[in-house]
């Protein structure tokens, strides 16, 4: 058989199996509990027009139609296992901490050397240091807070905080070249690192219950 | 008759009576529209989903004779989409029957 040929779906099971293929085990078993609700009452409405029970299971699957088709939008709407990991990564380092505490070091550490440089009243110096106590401390610290709380926005703080990261490392670059000159390849360099960010912040505007599609590991923990 | 692109717009229209869980939904789209809008209700709950992502309606769990099912309930803001859904296809609509019945 071709790993191209489509799978047939003989049954609610395997339909299912193709629908879901993938997808992380929260959305998964959303999906599945709805489907399996609608196919029991479409059964039992094909059961009581007269047909028989292999008959109605059948009609019934039928009416579901294309589970490919089904998968394919499905992946649109939830996350999938792969990306459910990389948000839970993503919004674990947002709550931590130790990453809080890292980009508050991070902007002390600019601090010092510009006093030790004496370049406290240069322009150009008071602009970067704006921009990095914004990144470093500010949009951090709004973070951190909204991802205790498990705010509904996640994807739009996954992005400022890629943004934040990489105006840190803007920032640390400056200052580590003494603040004379851009160097404009490293810059751009390091802007690849803003395209998971941006990734993660479209694909959550399609998902409706991010935080119930990432089983968070203290959460799992306290579940068990 | 093929018309993904509107379902969303008939799913917030069925909701607008009150909440309804989606094999309900699918029903009362096909009886209403007495089979001419036929679809294949797999792809009736990743709309749903997707609707629930915009905010335009919300779910919640219920359980019945023993069986879990997902309910869904229009949003003041799904309230407000669905008017504007429906005064452009009234719109649309109108323009299409003005030019086909000038023919």
């Amino acid at each position: 058989m071709s790993i191209f040929q489509k799978q047939k779906a003989h049954d609610l099971r395997a339909w299912l199996r193709i629908a879901t293929m993938g997808l992380a085990a929260p959305a998964k078993e959303r999906i599945r509990l709805e489907v399996e609700a609608h196919h029991a009452e479409a059964v039992a409405a094909h059961l009581h027009e007269g047909l028989s029970e292999p008959d109605a299971h059948s009609a019934a699957l039928t009416e579901l139609g294309d589970p490919d088709e089904a998968a394919n939008c499905f992946r649109k709407q939830h996350l999938t296992a792969r990306e459910a990991e990389q948000v839970e990564g993503a919004f674990r380092r947002l709550g931590s901490r130790l990453w809080l505490l890292s980009n508050y070091l991070l902007f002390c550490t600019g601090l010092s050397l510009n006093f030790n440089r004496g370049w406290l009243y240069r322009r150009s110096v008071l602009v970067f240091l704006a921009a990095w106590f914004i990144a470093a401390v500010i949009i951090p610290t709004f973070n951190f807070i909204k991802m205790r709380r498990k705010s509904k926005n996640s994807g739009f703080f996954v992005l400022t905080q890629g943004i934040a990261t990489w105006v840190n490392c803007v920032c640390l670059m400056y200052f580590i070249e003494s603040g004379r000159h851009f160097n404009f390849w490293p810059f751009l360099s390091i802007s690849i690192f803003l395209i998971p960010a941006l990734r993660i912040c479209l694909k959550l505007r399609h998902v409706a219950n991010v935080w119930d599609e990432i089983p968070l590991r203290n959460d799992a923990r306290k579940l068990e | 008759m093929n018309f993904k692109g509107g379902l969303p717009t008939l799913i917030l229209h069925n909701l607008r009576q009150g909440p309804n869980h989606g094999y309900q939904i699918a029903q009362e789209i096909k009886q209403k529209s007495k089979g001419v809008l036929d679809f294949k209700e797999g792809t009736l709950y990743p709309a749903l989903h997707g609707l629930e992502a915009k905010g335009l309606i919300t779910s919640y769990t219920l359980t019945e004779n023993g069986r879990t099912r997902c309910c869904y309930k229009l949003t003041d803001k799904g309230k407000k989409a669905l008017a504007k859904q429906m005064e452009e296809w009234n719109r649309f609509s109108g323009a299409i029957s003005v030019i086909l019945q000038e023919a």
